[in-house]
This record gives structure tokens, sequence and C-alpha cells, in this order.
């Protein structure tokens, strides 16, 4: 009768580790966008990322995500260059 | 950044300069006033003069101080940001609704809900902060917490 307390839809910690890091991914995005300087643009690339974001939100295995996330740490360097190269 | 903090002192010091000048006028003018009274000019006219001085002091906005923030100010621009929101029902937002059991918002859109409110009122709220906000009244009470507002 030692059932655990533990809620059985819970994250594993690695999946829990990969969930934060996506998330902190979006915010930093996010962060980058507000230094655009050009309105209609800033607008284009917030939307773009966010459907991004949704559209690979069905994702569950972990080498994919982990992948995905490489992929979005670059586009992040680069967008921050290149909004820092315009300013 | 810096350059933007040497104007802000800069126009600073105009401002005082300026309310300083305003201020020897009206000793100035208010100094005539009393001269007037001796010469026997009506009463009425020099309330006039005080008044016009009282406007003229009180018209001077001082630059670096930005407008008083109430807790209850913070509350009612922080529920009109999340109605803002595309994907909230206006009509469920309350200060003691969840963003994810009664907003229906999910991890993505509560990121975006709290870069809203740090957009609205200028601050920085951290990632791990950020993480423990699960409902409006956490966000207000954070965002008070910021700006130096007691609640």
């Amino acid at each position: 009768m030692a059932a655990s307390r533990i809620p059985p839809k819970v994250m594993s910690l690695k999946q829990f580790m990969v969930r934060q890091q996506v998330i902190s991914l979006y915010r930093d995005v996010f962060r980058a966008l507000r230094a655009m300087p050009d309105d209609a643009q800033k607008k284009e690339v917030k939307a773009w990322a966010k459907e991004e974001f949704r559209r690979n939100q069905h994702h569950t295995d972990e080498m994919v995500i982990k992948m995905m996330l490489t992929q979005g740490k670059q586009s992040l360097r680069e967008l921050q260059k290149t909004v820092n190269m315009a300013r | 950044m810096a350059s933007l903090c040497r104007l802000r002192v800069l126009s600073s010091i105009q401002n005082f300069a300026r309310i300083q000048h305003i201020r020897s006028i009206a000793t100035r003018s208010s100094s005539f006033a009393v001269l007037q009274q001796g010469l026997g000019t009506s009463k009425c006219n020099q309330n006039n003069l005080q008044q016009r001085i009282t406007e003229l002091t009180r018209s001077v906005r001082h630059y670096g101080s930005a407008a008083e923030m109430t807790i209850t100010s913070i509350q009612e621009r922080c529920t009109l940001v999340l109605k803002l929101f595309d994907k909230v029902d206006p009509e469920k937002v309350s200060l003691e609704s969840k963003f994810a059991e009664d907003l229906g918002l999910d991890s993505l859109d509560a990121v975006e809900v709290i870069m809203a409110m740090e957009d609205e009122f200028g601050v920085e709220i951290s990632d791990e902060t950020a993480e423990k906000l699960l409902n409006l009244k956490d966000v207000v009470e954070c965002v008070a917490d910021r700006l130096d507002v007691a609640h």
C-alpha cells in the first residue's frame, strides 16, 4: 500500500530541464526583440517566433527537442547580432 | 544610455533654474503687490495676483519624478494588460484567477503576459521570479515590490 505521492503525469527531471530551457529561450527571443528599432519588423519577427514555437509544441522526443533548442539558440544569436548592427 | 542620463540631469538642472526664476518673479511681484496695497489699491487685485503666482509655481512639472503609483493603480493597469491579451477572455479576469487553470494559458502564454507587464511598468522580472507568478495578484505584488510601492 505504499502508494507514491507523486502524481502519475509528472515530468521526469530531464523533461523538466528541457522544458525550462525552451521557456527561457522563448523569453530571450522576446527580450532580444525589444531592442529592435522598426515596429513593423518587430511585429513580424514576433509572430514568426511565436508560430515556430507553437508549431513544434507537440514534440515529445527529447533528442528532437534538444536539436530544435540548439537551432533556436542559433537563430537567437543571429537575431541579436542583426539587431545590434541595426542600432 | 549614458547620454540619455546626462540629458535628463541637464534638463532637471534647467528646470531647477526655471523654478528659481519663477520664484524670484513671485517674490518681486508680491512685494510689488504689498507696495500697491500700501498705496491704496484694492485688495481684490492683490488676491488675483496671489492666485496667478500660485498657478505659475504649481504648473511647473518636475522632470525627475514619475507619476505617483499606488497599489490600486498597479492593479488596474495589470488587469487591463491581461484583458488586452488576445488569448484571454476579459470576462474571466479577476485578481484571483490563475493563468493556467482559470484563464487557460499555457507556459508560453504566461511568459508573454509577464513580458507585457514588464513593458507596461518598465521593470525587469527575472526568470526565477516569473515562474512563481501564477495569478494576477502575484504579479501585482511583484511589480509593486519592484516599484517600491507599499502593499
